[in-house]
Protein backbone atom coordinates (compact mmCIF):
# COMPACT_ATOMS: atom_id res chain seq x y z
CA UNK A 1 0.00 0.00 0.00
CA UNK A 2 1.14 3.14 -0.87
CA UNK A 3 1.92 5.84 1.75
CA UNK A 4 -0.46 9.14 2.20
CA UNK A 5 0.96 12.66 1.36
CA UNK A 6 2.06 14.59 4.45
CA UNK A 7 -0.83 15.71 6.44
CA UNK A 8 -3.36 13.75 3.80
CA UNK A 9 -5.55 10.87 4.67
CA UNK A 10 -5.90 8.17 1.86
CA UNK A 11 -10.07 8.04 0.51
CA UNK A 12 -9.46 6.21 -3.10
CA UNK A 13 -6.61 5.08 -4.45
CA UNK A 14 -6.99 3.79 -8.58
CA UNK A 15 -3.28 3.22 -8.94
CA UNK A 16 -2.43 5.17 -12.21
CA UNK A 17 -6.56 6.09 -12.92
CA UNK A 18 -5.61 8.60 -10.05
CA UNK A 19 -6.26 8.87 -6.39
CA UNK A 20 -8.40 11.03 -3.81
CA UNK A 21 -7.00 12.58 -0.57
CA UNK A 22 -7.84 14.15 2.56
CA UNK A 23 -6.78 16.79 4.08
CA UNK A 24 -8.31 18.86 6.90
CA UNK A 25 -9.66 21.69 5.10
CA UNK A 26 -9.66 20.06 1.32
CA UNK A 27 -9.58 17.18 -1.14
CA UNK A 28 -6.77 16.75 -3.43
CA UNK A 29 -7.80 14.80 -6.29
CA UNK A 30 -4.58 13.72 -8.27
CA UNK A 31 -5.25 13.06 -11.88
CA UNK A 32 -2.80 11.16 -14.74
CA UNK A 33 -1.74 11.53 -17.58
CA UNK A 34 -1.05 8.54 -19.14
CA UNK A 35 0.62 6.42 -21.73
CA UNK A 36 1.00 3.07 -20.45
CA UNK A 37 2.48 4.05 -17.31
CA UNK A 38 1.50 7.75 -15.07
CA UNK A 39 3.80 10.29 -16.93
CA UNK A 40 2.35 13.08 -15.52
CA UNK A 41 0.16 13.89 -12.32
CA UNK A 42 -2.36 16.95 -12.28
CA UNK A 43 -3.48 18.13 -8.77
CA UNK A 44 -6.81 19.80 -7.83
CA UNK A 45 -7.91 21.05 -4.38
CA UNK A 46 -11.24 21.12 -3.61
CA UNK A 47 -12.07 23.13 -0.80
CA UNK A 48 -14.77 21.69 1.57
CA UNK A 49 -16.36 24.93 2.35
CA UNK A 50 -16.71 25.37 -1.58
CA UNK A 51 -18.47 22.19 -2.97
CA UNK A 52 -21.73 22.70 -3.19
CA UNK A 53 -23.11 19.08 -4.52
CA UNK A 54 -21.63 15.84 -5.08
CA UNK A 55 -23.92 14.09 -8.12
CA UNK A 56 -23.79 10.64 -9.05
CA UNK A 57 -25.51 8.74 -11.88
CA UNK A 58 -25.12 5.07 -13.63
CA UNK A 59 -23.14 5.22 -16.53
CA UNK A 60 -22.95 3.47 -20.11
CA UNK A 61 -19.43 1.67 -18.99
CA UNK A 62 -21.03 -1.41 -17.35
CA UNK A 63 -23.10 -2.55 -20.43
CA UNK A 64 -20.36 -1.57 -22.33
CA UNK A 65 -18.38 -3.82 -20.56
CA UNK A 66 -20.77 -6.74 -20.19
CA UNK A 67 -21.18 -6.24 -23.98
CA UNK A 68 -17.23 -6.51 -24.71
CA UNK A 69 -16.76 -9.83 -22.51
CA UNK A 70 -20.08 -11.79 -23.33
CA UNK A 71 -18.84 -10.99 -27.13
CA UNK A 72 -15.51 -12.77 -26.50
CA UNK A 73 -17.25 -15.34 -24.35
CA UNK A 74 -19.90 -16.09 -27.09
CA UNK A 75 -17.27 -16.04 -29.85
CA UNK A 76 -14.84 -18.40 -28.20
CA UNK A 77 -17.66 -20.74 -27.77
CA UNK A 78 -18.83 -20.26 -31.42
CA UNK A 79 -15.04 -21.28 -32.77
CA UNK A 80 -15.52 -24.36 -30.54
CA UNK A 81 -18.70 -25.43 -32.08
CA UNK A 82 -17.38 -24.65 -35.53
CA UNK A 83 -14.25 -26.59 -35.03
CA UNK A 84 -16.10 -29.28 -32.66
CA UNK A 85 -15.32 -30.31 -29.41
CA UNK A 86 -12.57 -32.94 -30.10
CA UNK A 87 -9.60 -30.68 -32.04
CA UNK A 88 -7.69 -30.03 -29.53
CA UNK A 89 -6.22 -26.92 -30.67
CA UNK A 90 -9.67 -25.87 -30.69
CA UNK A 91 -10.48 -26.26 -27.37
CA UNK A 92 -7.15 -24.80 -26.17
CA UNK A 93 -7.65 -21.87 -28.12
CA UNK A 94 -11.21 -21.30 -26.82
CA UNK A 95 -10.39 -21.89 -23.45
CA UNK A 96 -7.45 -19.27 -23.74
CA UNK A 97 -10.11 -16.42 -24.75
CA UNK A 98 -13.14 -17.68 -23.13
CA UNK A 99 -11.46 -18.44 -19.11
CA UNK A 100 -9.87 -14.38 -18.75
CA UNK A 101 -13.28 -13.43 -20.63
CA UNK A 102 -15.54 -15.35 -17.57
CA UNK A 103 -13.05 -14.41 -15.01
CA UNK A 104 -13.37 -10.22 -15.99
CA UNK A 105 -17.00 -10.47 -16.07
CA UNK A 106 -17.57 -12.30 -12.90
CA UNK A 107 -15.30 -9.54 -11.99
CA UNK A 108 -17.25 -6.55 -13.13
CA UNK A 109 -20.52 -8.64 -11.39
CA UNK A 110 -18.76 -8.59 -8.31
CA UNK A 111 -17.23 -5.21 -8.24
CA UNK A 112 -21.16 -3.65 -9.07
CA UNK A 113 -22.67 -0.87 -10.90
CA UNK A 114 -20.56 1.66 -12.62
CA UNK A 115 -21.12 4.68 -11.75
CA UNK A 116 -19.48 8.68 -12.60
CA UNK A 117 -19.18 11.28 -10.12
CA UNK A 118 -18.89 15.13 -10.33
CA UNK A 119 -18.46 17.46 -7.35
CA UNK A 120 -20.20 21.01 -8.28
CA UNK A 121 -17.97 23.53 -6.48
CA UNK A 122 -18.72 27.38 -6.76
CA UNK A 123 -16.35 27.88 -9.75
CA UNK A 124 -17.49 24.99 -11.92
CA UNK A 125 -17.84 21.11 -11.94
CA UNK A 126 -14.84 18.76 -11.49
CA UNK A 127 -15.60 14.95 -13.45
CA UNK A 128 -13.06 12.33 -10.87
CA UNK A 129 -12.69 10.13 -13.61
CA UNK A 130 -11.14 7.78 -11.32
CA UNK A 131 -14.59 6.86 -9.49
CA UNK A 132 -16.17 4.41 -11.98
CA UNK A 133 -18.11 2.13 -9.04
CA UNK A 134 -20.70 2.98 -7.30
CA UNK A 135 -19.05 1.22 -4.18
CA UNK A 136 -16.27 3.98 -4.75
CA UNK A 137 -19.10 6.83 -4.84
CA UNK A 138 -20.47 5.84 -1.39
CA UNK A 139 -17.19 5.44 0.25
CA UNK A 140 -16.41 9.20 -1.02
CA UNK A 141 -19.76 10.57 0.71
CA UNK A 142 -19.48 8.59 3.51
CA UNK A 143 -15.87 10.45 4.10
CA UNK A 144 -17.10 14.26 2.50
CA UNK A 145 -20.29 14.82 3.48
CA UNK A 146 -19.36 15.40 7.43
CA UNK A 147 -16.80 17.35 6.58
CA UNK A 148 -18.20 19.43 3.96
CA UNK A 149 -21.32 19.81 6.36
CA UNK A 150 -18.78 21.02 9.27
CA UNK A 151 -17.01 23.34 7.03
CA UNK A 152 -20.06 24.90 5.72
CA UNK A 153 -21.43 25.35 9.46
CA UNK A 154 -22.26 28.73 9.63
CA UNK A 155 -24.32 28.78 6.23
CA UNK A 156 -28.22 28.94 6.65
CA UNK A 157 -30.46 27.62 3.38
CA UNK A 158 -33.21 29.80 5.15
CA UNK A 159 -32.83 32.06 1.72
CA UNK A 160 -32.79 29.30 -0.89
CA UNK A 161 -31.28 31.29 -3.83
CA UNK A 162 -29.21 28.85 -5.74
CA UNK A 163 -25.70 30.16 -6.48
CA UNK A 164 -25.00 29.76 -10.27
CA UNK A 165 -22.89 33.46 -9.89
CA UNK A 166 -19.58 32.08 -10.06
CA UNK A 167 -20.51 29.63 -13.57
CA UNK A 168 -19.37 31.14 -17.08
CA UNK A 169 -23.24 29.37 -18.61
CA UNK A 170 -26.12 31.68 -18.53
CA UNK A 171 -28.98 30.68 -16.36
CA UNK A 172 -31.46 28.94 -17.18
CA UNK A 173 -34.64 30.82 -16.21
CA UNK A 174 -36.67 29.33 -12.75
CA UNK A 175 -39.96 27.36 -14.23
CA UNK A 176 -42.87 26.63 -11.77
CA UNK A 177 -41.98 22.87 -11.47
CA UNK A 178 -44.80 20.92 -10.11
CA UNK A 179 -44.17 18.52 -7.02
CA UNK A 180 -42.67 15.01 -8.43
CA UNK A 181 -43.55 15.64 -11.84
CA UNK A 182 -41.26 13.76 -14.29
CA UNK A 183 -39.42 16.41 -17.03
CA UNK A 184 -40.92 16.39 -20.62
CA UNK A 185 -40.43 12.92 -22.71
CA UNK A 186 -38.70 13.13 -25.72
CA UNK A 187 -39.62 11.05 -28.87
CA UNK A 188 -37.41 8.98 -30.93
CA UNK A 189 -34.84 10.60 -33.49
CA UNK A 190 -36.49 10.41 -37.55
CA UNK A 191 -33.62 8.25 -38.16
CA UNK A 192 -34.54 5.73 -35.51
CA UNK A 193 -37.96 4.49 -37.50
CA UNK A 194 -35.70 3.80 -41.25
CA UNK A 195 -32.83 1.89 -38.76
CA UNK A 196 -35.33 -0.85 -37.74
CA UNK A 197 -37.03 -1.12 -40.69
CA UNK A 198 -33.72 -1.48 -42.69
CA UNK A 199 -33.05 -3.86 -40.09
CA UNK A 200 -36.04 -5.91 -40.48
CA UNK A 201 -35.47 -5.67 -44.06
CA UNK A 202 -31.93 -7.20 -43.77
CA UNK A 203 -33.19 -10.29 -41.45
CA UNK A 204 -35.65 -10.72 -43.97
CA UNK A 205 -32.82 -11.06 -46.73
CA UNK A 206 -30.66 -13.21 -44.40
CA UNK A 207 -33.32 -15.32 -44.11
CA UNK A 208 -33.97 -15.30 -47.92
CA UNK A 209 -30.43 -15.46 -49.35
CA UNK A 210 -30.73 -19.06 -47.76
CA UNK A 211 -32.76 -19.94 -50.60
CA UNK A 212 -32.55 -17.44 -52.93
CA UNK A 213 -28.54 -18.13 -53.91
CA UNK A 214 -27.13 -15.18 -55.73
CA UNK A 215 -24.21 -12.34 -55.24
CA UNK A 216 -26.69 -10.03 -55.55
CA UNK A 217 -28.79 -10.98 -52.41
CA UNK A 218 -25.73 -11.08 -50.61
CA UNK A 219 -24.46 -7.22 -51.87
CA UNK A 220 -28.34 -6.69 -51.11
CA UNK A 221 -28.01 -7.49 -47.39
CA UNK A 222 -24.62 -6.64 -46.32
CA UNK A 223 -25.77 -2.79 -47.52
CA UNK A 224 -29.01 -3.21 -45.22
CA UNK A 225 -26.73 -3.97 -42.42
CA UNK A 226 -24.29 -1.26 -42.78
CA UNK A 227 -27.29 1.12 -43.64
CA UNK A 228 -29.21 -0.36 -40.44
CA UNK A 229 -25.76 -0.13 -38.52
CA UNK A 230 -25.32 3.80 -39.26
CA UNK A 231 -28.39 4.91 -39.00
CA UNK A 232 -28.80 3.76 -35.55
CA UNK A 233 -25.51 5.26 -34.45
CA UNK A 234 -26.75 8.56 -36.06
CA UNK A 235 -30.19 7.89 -34.26
CA UNK A 236 -27.99 6.92 -30.57
CA UNK A 237 -25.64 10.17 -30.91
CA UNK A 238 -27.54 12.65 -32.09
CA UNK A 239 -30.13 11.97 -30.69
CA UNK A 240 -28.44 11.79 -27.11
CA UNK A 241 -28.81 8.12 -25.57
CA UNK A 242 -30.43 4.78 -26.06
CA UNK A 243 -33.96 6.16 -25.45
CA UNK A 244 -33.73 7.86 -28.89
CA UNK A 245 -33.47 4.90 -30.58
CA UNK A 246 -36.18 3.27 -28.84
CA UNK A 247 -35.25 1.52 -25.97
CA UNK A 248 -31.89 0.60 -24.34
CA UNK A 249 -32.49 -3.12 -24.28
CA UNK A 250 -33.54 -3.36 -28.13
CA UNK A 251 -30.43 -1.26 -29.08
CA UNK A 252 -28.00 -3.00 -27.64
CA UNK A 253 -29.22 -6.32 -28.79
CA UNK A 254 -29.74 -5.04 -32.42
CA UNK A 255 -26.18 -3.68 -32.07
CA UNK A 256 -25.09 -7.56 -30.72
CA UNK A 257 -27.27 -9.59 -33.15
CA UNK A 258 -26.10 -7.19 -36.42
CA UNK A 259 -22.37 -7.57 -34.82
CA UNK A 260 -23.13 -11.74 -34.13
CA UNK A 261 -24.81 -12.07 -37.60
CA UNK A 262 -21.80 -9.95 -39.40
CA UNK A 263 -18.70 -12.57 -37.82
CA UNK A 264 -20.84 -15.25 -38.34
CA UNK A 265 -20.89 -14.74 -41.45
CA UNK A 266 -17.41 -14.19 -42.02
CA UNK A 267 -16.57 -16.85 -39.77
CA UNK A 268 -19.16 -19.23 -41.98
CA UNK A 269 -17.37 -17.72 -45.63
CA UNK A 270 -13.57 -19.43 -43.87
CA UNK A 271 -14.87 -22.54 -43.15
CA UNK A 272 -16.59 -22.95 -46.99
CA UNK A 273 -13.21 -21.86 -48.28
CA UNK A 274 -11.00 -24.05 -46.18
CA UNK A 275 -13.39 -26.93 -47.37
CA UNK A 276 -13.35 -25.89 -50.45
CA UNK A 277 -9.67 -25.62 -50.32
CA UNK A 278 -9.46 -29.47 -49.29
CA UNK A 279 -11.45 -30.30 -51.76
CA UNK A 280 -8.88 -28.69 -54.37
CA UNK A 281 -11.37 -26.35 -55.94
CA UNK A 282 -9.55 -23.44 -54.47
CA UNK A 283 -9.41 -21.25 -57.50
CA UNK A 284 -9.64 -17.69 -56.71
CA UNK A 285 -12.67 -16.68 -57.97
CA UNK A 286 -14.73 -19.79 -56.14
CA UNK A 287 -12.91 -18.28 -52.69
CA UNK A 288 -14.02 -14.69 -53.58
CA UNK A 289 -17.44 -15.99 -54.14
CA UNK A 290 -17.65 -17.43 -50.97
CA UNK A 291 -16.44 -14.99 -49.30
CA UNK A 292 -19.34 -12.69 -50.53
CA UNK A 293 -22.17 -15.40 -50.19
CA UNK A 294 -21.36 -16.27 -46.71
CA UNK A 295 -24.78 -17.36 -45.55
CA UNK A 296 -25.69 -19.38 -48.95
CA UNK A 297 -22.94 -21.93 -48.12
CA UNK A 298 -24.86 -22.92 -45.55
CA UNK A 299 -26.80 -25.78 -46.51
CA UNK A 300 -24.29 -27.18 -48.86
CA UNK A 301 -20.87 -26.66 -47.49
CA UNK A 302 -21.53 -26.35 -43.74
CA UNK A 303 -22.83 -29.00 -41.33
CA UNK A 304 -25.85 -29.04 -39.63
CA UNK A 305 -25.06 -27.31 -36.40
CA UNK A 306 -24.00 -24.12 -38.38
CA UNK A 307 -27.16 -24.18 -40.18
CA UNK A 308 -29.38 -24.42 -36.69
CA UNK A 309 -27.06 -21.46 -35.41
CA UNK A 310 -27.65 -19.42 -38.21
CA UNK A 311 -31.16 -19.98 -38.33
CA UNK A 312 -31.04 -18.49 -34.84
CA UNK A 313 -28.86 -15.42 -35.67
CA UNK A 314 -31.48 -14.65 -38.35
CA UNK A 315 -34.40 -15.36 -35.91
CA UNK A 316 -32.85 -13.41 -33.25
CA UNK A 317 -32.09 -10.35 -35.86
CA UNK A 318 -35.77 -10.34 -36.91
CA UNK A 319 -37.00 -10.66 -33.46
CA UNK A 320 -34.98 -7.27 -32.45
CA UNK A 321 -35.40 -5.41 -35.63
CA UNK A 322 -39.20 -5.67 -34.75
CA UNK A 323 -39.30 -5.44 -30.92
CA UNK A 324 -37.07 -2.01 -31.86
CA UNK A 325 -39.37 -0.67 -34.18
CA UNK A 326 -42.76 -1.43 -31.96
CA UNK A 327 -41.05 0.28 -29.11
CA UNK A 328 -39.66 2.96 -31.33
CA UNK A 329 -43.36 3.40 -32.68
CA UNK A 330 -44.82 2.84 -28.79
CA UNK A 331 -42.78 5.65 -27.48
CA UNK A 332 -43.72 8.27 -30.59
CA UNK A 333 -47.11 7.13 -29.66
CA UNK A 334 -46.71 8.13 -25.88
CA UNK A 335 -45.34 11.63 -26.24
CA UNK A 336 -47.88 12.67 -28.74
CA UNK A 337 -50.42 11.15 -26.15
CA UNK A 338 -48.60 13.29 -23.61
CA UNK A 339 -48.56 16.83 -25.32
CA UNK A 340 -52.23 16.15 -25.98
CA UNK A 341 -53.27 15.98 -22.92
CA UNK A 342 -50.86 18.57 -20.99
CA UNK A 343 -48.25 21.27 -21.45
CA UNK A 344 -45.38 19.96 -21.44
CA UNK A 345 -42.21 21.56 -19.06
CA UNK A 346 -39.18 22.51 -20.17
CA UNK A 347 -36.01 23.61 -18.66
CA UNK B 1 -45.23 29.90 -7.53
CA UNK B 2 -41.22 29.56 -7.93
CA UNK B 3 -39.36 27.05 -6.57
CA UNK B 4 -35.54 27.70 -5.54
CA UNK B 5 -33.99 24.82 -8.25
CA UNK B 6 -30.43 24.43 -8.17
CA UNK B 7 -29.47 23.33 -11.87
CA UNK B 8 -26.52 21.47 -12.40
CA UNK B 9 -23.80 19.28 -14.75
CA UNK B 10 -25.28 15.52 -15.49
CA UNK B 11 -22.53 13.31 -13.96
CA UNK B 12 -23.49 10.85 -17.19
CA UNK B 13 -24.14 13.02 -20.23
CA UNK B 14 -22.17 16.33 -18.82
CA UNK B 15 -24.68 18.33 -20.50
CA UNK B 16 -24.42 22.24 -18.34
CA UNK B 17 -27.47 22.72 -15.81
CA UNK B 18 -30.07 19.65 -17.08
CA UNK B 19 -30.25 18.07 -13.50
CA UNK B 20 -32.37 20.47 -11.29
CA UNK B 21 -32.64 19.88 -7.67
CA UNK B 22 -34.64 21.83 -4.87
CA UNK B 23 -33.30 21.58 -1.28
CA UNK B 24 -35.46 18.65 -0.20
CA UNK B 25 -34.34 16.16 -3.46
CA UNK B 26 -31.91 14.03 -3.85
CA UNK B 27 -32.74 12.70 -6.74
CA UNK B 28 -33.97 13.58 -10.67
CA UNK B 29 -33.98 12.89 -13.79
CA UNK B 30 -31.38 14.57 -16.41
CA UNK B 31 -33.10 16.27 -19.27
CA UNK B 32 -30.62 16.08 -21.37
CA UNK B 33 -30.51 11.77 -21.41
CA UNK B 34 -33.59 11.22 -19.26
CA UNK B 35 -31.28 9.29 -16.68
CA UNK B 36 -31.56 9.22 -12.83
CA UNK B 37 -29.17 11.18 -11.15
CA UNK B 38 -28.49 11.43 -7.72
CA UNK B 39 -27.04 14.28 -5.25
CA UNK B 40 -25.49 15.20 -2.16
CA UNK B 41 -26.77 18.61 -1.83
CA UNK B 42 -24.55 21.33 0.78
CA UNK B 43 -25.65 24.04 1.93
CA UNK B 44 -22.79 25.84 -0.15
CA UNK B 45 -25.64 24.97 -2.94
CA UNK B 46 -28.30 27.64 -2.16
CA UNK B 47 -26.10 30.48 -0.22
CA UNK B 48 -24.98 33.49 -2.62
CA UNK B 49 -21.21 33.42 -2.90
CA UNK B 50 -20.02 36.59 -1.76
CA UNK B 51 -16.50 37.46 -3.00
CA UNK B 52 -14.74 39.95 -1.19
CA UNK B 53 -15.42 43.69 -1.81
CA UNK B 54 -13.51 45.02 -4.54
CA UNK B 55 -12.12 47.71 -5.12
CA UNK B 56 -11.94 48.56 -1.20
CA UNK B 57 -12.01 52.07 0.44
CA UNK B 58 -9.25 54.30 -0.13
CA UNK B 59 -7.00 54.41 2.98
CA UNK B 60 -7.33 57.13 5.31
CA UNK B 61 -4.24 58.39 6.91
CA UNK B 62 -2.34 56.14 9.26
CA UNK B 63 -3.64 53.23 7.86
CA UNK B 64 -1.47 50.70 6.22
CA UNK B 65 -1.96 50.38 2.46
CA UNK B 66 -1.26 47.72 -0.15
CA UNK B 67 2.01 46.89 -1.29
CA UNK B 68 0.80 46.46 -4.80
CA UNK B 69 -1.72 49.61 -5.32
CA UNK B 70 -0.99 52.03 -3.11
CA UNK B 71 -4.71 53.18 -3.22
CA UNK B 72 -6.02 50.96 -1.33
CA UNK B 73 -5.82 49.76 2.42
CA UNK B 74 -3.89 46.72 3.13
CA UNK B 75 -6.22 43.79 4.75
CA UNK B 76 -3.81 41.14 5.59
CA UNK B 77 -0.22 40.32 5.07
CA UNK B 78 0.84 37.33 2.68
CA UNK B 79 1.74 34.35 4.81
CA UNK B 80 4.59 33.69 2.04
CA UNK B 81 6.74 36.75 1.83
CA UNK B 82 4.88 38.75 4.66
CA UNK B 83 3.95 42.22 2.45
CA UNK B 84 1.00 43.74 3.74
CA UNK B 85 -1.77 43.43 0.31
CA UNK B 86 -5.61 44.07 0.13
CA UNK B 87 -8.61 42.09 -0.39
CA UNK B 88 -7.72 42.20 -4.04
CA UNK B 89 -4.47 41.02 -4.03
CA UNK B 90 -4.50 38.21 -1.99
CA UNK B 91 -6.02 34.91 -2.02
CA UNK B 92 -7.29 32.30 0.39
CA UNK B 93 -5.01 28.64 0.08
CA UNK B 94 -6.64 26.76 2.44
CA UNK B 95 -6.05 28.72 6.02
CA UNK B 96 -3.13 30.62 4.37
CA UNK B 97 -3.36 33.93 2.94
CA UNK B 98 -0.84 34.75 0.08
CA UNK B 99 -0.49 37.65 -2.07
CA UNK B 100 -1.15 36.56 -5.89
CA UNK B 101 2.37 37.15 -7.10
CA UNK B 102 3.44 34.41 -4.56
CA UNK B 103 0.54 32.39 -5.48
CA UNK B 104 1.83 32.53 -9.05
CA UNK B 105 5.00 31.96 -8.08
CA UNK B 106 4.01 28.75 -5.45
CA UNK B 107 2.20 26.86 -8.01
CA UNK B 108 4.40 27.39 -11.30
CA UNK B 109 7.75 26.68 -9.79
CA UNK B 110 6.51 24.23 -7.14
CA UNK B 111 8.42 25.14 -4.59
CA UNK B 112 5.72 24.36 -1.92
CA UNK B 113 4.01 20.75 -2.78
CA UNK B 114 0.80 22.41 -0.88
CA UNK B 115 0.42 24.81 -4.03
CA UNK B 116 2.08 22.87 -6.62
CA UNK B 117 -0.68 22.09 -9.72
CA UNK B 118 1.16 19.39 -11.56
CA UNK B 119 4.70 17.27 -11.65
CA UNK B 120 5.81 15.54 -14.46
CA UNK B 121 7.06 11.70 -13.30
CA UNK B 122 10.56 11.23 -14.50
CA UNK B 123 10.97 8.02 -13.35
CA UNK B 124 8.10 6.38 -15.02
CA UNK B 125 9.57 8.23 -17.92
CA UNK B 126 12.48 7.25 -17.73
CA UNK B 127 11.16 3.51 -17.07
CA UNK B 128 9.12 3.42 -20.21
CA UNK B 129 11.60 4.91 -22.38
CA UNK B 130 13.93 1.79 -21.41
CA UNK B 131 11.49 -0.49 -21.07
CA UNK B 132 11.12 -3.46 -23.58
CA UNK B 133 7.55 -2.49 -25.25
CA UNK B 134 9.44 0.46 -27.22
CA UNK B 135 12.48 -1.67 -28.09
CA UNK B 136 10.31 -4.07 -29.00
CA UNK B 137 8.55 -1.96 -31.40
CA UNK B 138 11.16 0.29 -32.59
CA UNK B 139 14.03 -1.82 -32.28
CA UNK B 140 16.52 0.93 -33.48
CA UNK B 141 14.94 3.47 -30.64
CA UNK B 142 17.04 2.00 -27.92
CA UNK B 143 20.00 3.27 -29.86
CA UNK B 144 19.21 6.60 -28.43
CA UNK B 145 16.61 5.78 -26.03
CA UNK B 146 19.25 4.03 -23.50
CA UNK B 147 22.01 6.71 -23.40
CA UNK B 148 19.06 9.44 -23.02
CA UNK B 149 17.14 6.99 -20.00
CA UNK B 150 20.56 7.16 -18.18
CA UNK B 151 21.07 11.00 -18.37
CA UNK B 152 17.32 11.79 -17.86
CA UNK B 153 17.49 9.47 -14.55
CA UNK B 154 20.98 11.08 -13.33
CA UNK B 155 19.77 14.53 -13.79
CA UNK B 156 16.53 13.75 -12.22
CA UNK B 157 17.79 11.83 -9.54
CA UNK B 158 16.94 14.51 -7.18
CA UNK B 159 14.04 15.98 -8.30
CA UNK B 160 10.43 15.35 -6.79
CA UNK B 161 8.54 12.37 -7.92
CA UNK B 162 4.77 11.84 -7.20
CA UNK B 163 2.87 13.56 -4.25
CA UNK B 164 2.54 10.48 -3.16
CA UNK B 165 5.84 9.44 -1.52
CA UNK B 166 7.66 6.64 -3.39
CA UNK B 167 10.89 4.84 -3.24
CA UNK B 168 13.28 5.13 -6.78
CA UNK B 169 12.55 1.65 -7.17
CA UNK B 170 11.52 2.91 -10.60
CA UNK B 171 14.15 4.80 -11.68
CA UNK B 172 16.62 2.45 -10.39
CA UNK B 173 15.05 -0.17 -12.47
CA UNK B 174 15.05 1.94 -15.46
CA UNK B 175 18.66 2.95 -14.98
CA UNK B 176 19.46 -0.99 -15.26
CA UNK B 177 17.59 -1.62 -18.08
CA UNK B 178 19.50 0.83 -19.89
CA UNK B 179 22.81 0.53 -18.85
CA UNK B 180 22.05 -3.06 -19.86
CA UNK B 181 21.23 -2.16 -23.33
CA UNK B 182 23.82 0.28 -23.65
CA UNK B 183 26.43 -2.74 -22.43
CA UNK B 184 24.83 -5.05 -25.75
CA UNK B 185 25.12 -2.49 -27.87
CA UNK B 186 29.12 -1.76 -26.62
CA UNK B 187 29.67 -5.59 -26.62
CA UNK B 188 27.87 -5.96 -30.46
CA UNK B 189 29.88 -3.09 -31.57
CA UNK B 190 32.92 -4.98 -30.19
CA UNK B 191 32.15 -7.82 -31.84
CA UNK B 192 31.30 -6.15 -35.13
CA UNK B 193 34.74 -4.29 -35.11
CA UNK B 194 36.82 -7.65 -34.37
CA UNK B 195 35.01 -9.69 -37.24
CA UNK B 196 35.97 -6.83 -39.60
CA UNK B 197 39.69 -6.80 -38.23
CA UNK B 198 39.84 -10.82 -38.91
CA UNK B 199 38.06 -10.04 -42.24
Amino acid sequence: MSKAPEGYQPLLNRGTRGSLWLADDHLLVIESTRFLLCLKETYRRLDFANIQAVLHAKSQRGTWLIALFSTFLISSLAILALAGFDSTSARFFSGAMALPSLVALVAHFIKGQTCSLTIQTTVRPWQLTMVTRRSHVLQILAALEPRCREAQQDISINSPTPDLSATSIPLPPLVPVPDNSPPPMTGTHPAAIPAWLCLLAFATMMGGEMIWNSIAATLIMLGLATLSFVLLMIAFTRGGGTLATGGRGVFFCALSTLGISMLGGYAAAMTSMMQASIRGDSSELSSEVSMLRALSAFPEECPDAVSIAAMAIIALTGLSAAAGLLAAMHRNRLVRTSRESSTPLSP
Amino acid sequence: MTSATVWLACPACKSPKSAGFRPDTASTTCLACRKPVEALLLPRAFKPFSPPPLPSAPPALGDAVCFYDAAQKATCLCSQCGVLVSDSWSANWGNRKVCLRCLEKLRESGRDSNFESSRLMWDNICLLLSSTIFILIFPYFAIIAAPATIVLGIRTWNHPRSLVPRSRFRLIVALILASLQVLGMLVGIYFIIQALLDS
